[in-house]
């Protein structure tokens, strides 16, 4: 053999044995997720409604900030509220509460008797279309709720939300927004469902966990987004948002299964 | 062996041998000269940079996947993809570029698609767009 061949070969030699090396090292064993205990979906709103002036503000943002992103309460709601100084609403684990202006007015028992008891109550006493006891099982089956709706001229406290299951979201051409099968009242702008028309959306998977936004759109799974607190700030000022304290969004955990136009929704939970 | 053949199979070999350590250093995404673009006053990204302390927004684009985007010193936002994601938005975003999707298919999307992967697979690049304002 004469000398080039020699090199050529101890060049390709040299090669095979560092890929082979690499290739060996780079397989990893994924250990499996240890086993989640306690409550799976964790949720606090507060509720703030002045009657005199009609302002509201929910989970630390004002009214003009959720009218910017569709939401609205309709009159009656808004006239609900006023009823009382306060209502706190509190699931924890095995126990539901009420309380009326710091009254305790009710408590039950949070187990899967007593939940199908209130679907039943919730589905004859009720105009809204039957209740999916499947997904209501999903949602309240591990929970830690806490809703409190209190009269005050002040911005609510932040949300906190920590949600495994994934929210149903129903829209349709008009923009009118159902939630897990009930009519919020709310619509989205016109512009917001025309530009859903022009990209063929049908259905939308939308997760957020911590800073990370993770989207599927018609099924198919597009670049996903970390956003980082500071960039939230300098956005703040060059558009001058007023955003305010948006700390606790990024510890939150929400996942939205979005289908419009009478599309299915697709995914149940958000992650691989 | 002709000397050509000889040549030709040796800078083969050579070149093999380079990606090869290139491959084993873990494909390290190799830096392009930083461009600066410069904003002027109206753009929206105007605001974004002037939003920043510094008067400086630094977009850098790593074909391994990855887009940051950073000002002050800190990560502003940044972008995780892989050629199948970036094919699905490139998808997307034909419904509103073109009407006709079958030409934007094979004469955007799918050499664009084409590109992202050879530069996410095979040869990584590290580029730098920094934007000024005017």
């Amino acid at each position: 053999m004469n000398k080039f061949l020699k090199i050529l070969f101890s060049l390709l030699a040299i090669l095979m044995i560092s890929i082979f090396a690499v290739i060996q090292e780079a397989k990893v064993v994924t250990a499996a997720p240890p086993a989640q205990e306690g409550p799976v979906n964790q949720l606090f709103v507060d509720v703030t409604y002045d009657p005199a002036t009609k302002a509201y503000s929910i989970g630390g943002f004002t009214q003009e900030q959720l009218a910017m992103v569709g939401v609205t309460l309709p009159d009656q709601v808004l006239a609900l509220l006023g009823s009382f100084s306060q209502v706190t609403l509190k699931l924890t684990g095995q126990t539901l509460e009420v309380l009326a202006d710091e009254a305790k007015l009710a408590t039950m028992e949070w187990d899967k008797d007593s939940r199908s008891w209130l679907y039943g109550m919730i589905d004859n006493f009720t105009q809204m279309s039957p209740l999916d006891q499947q997904r209501a099982e999903l949602w309240l089956d591990k929970a830690d709720i806490q809703l409190v709706v209190r009269q005050s001229t002040e911005i609510s406290k932040p949300l906190v939300i920590d949600l495994n299951t994934i929210v149903n979201v129903d829209i349709d051409k008009s923009g009118r927004v159902k939630v897990e099968g009930f009519d919020t009242g709310s619509a989205l702008p016109a512009s917001v469902t025309g530009l859903l028309d022009t990209a063929k959306v049908k259905d939308l998977t939308l997760c957020w966990s911590k800073g990370v936004l993770k989207n599927k759109v018609n099924g198919a799974d597009i670049p996903s987004v970390t956003v980082f607190q500071e960039g939230v700030s300098v956005v703040d000022k060059a558009f001058g948002l007023n955003l305010g304290d948006i700390g606790q969004v990024f510890q939150s955990q929400l996942g939205a299964s979005v289908a419009y136009g009478g599309g299915m929704h697709t995914d149940n939970q958000c992650g691989e | 062996m002709p000397r050509v053949l000889r040549i030709v199979l040796l800078t083969l070999a050579v070149i093999l041998l380079l990606y090869g350590v290139y491959y084993v250093l873990g494909r390290p995404a190799l830096p392009i000269p930083a461009i600066r673009y410069k904003v002027s006053q109206g753009n929206q990204l105007y605001d974004l940079v002037k939003a920043t302390e510094s008067d400086e927004l630094r977009l850098t684009v790593v074909t391994d996947g990855q887009i940051d985007v950073e000002g002050d010193g800190d990560r502003l936002a940044s972008i995780q993809y892989t050629p199948k994601t970036l094919g699905n938005a490139l998808t997307l975003a034909g419904n509103f570029i073109s009407k006709d999707q079958q030409e934007f298919q094979t004469d955007v999307s799918k050499p664009l698609q084409n590109l992202s992967s050879l530069l996410y697979n095979i040869l990584r690049f590290k580029l730098t767009v920094l934007l000024i304002p005017a």
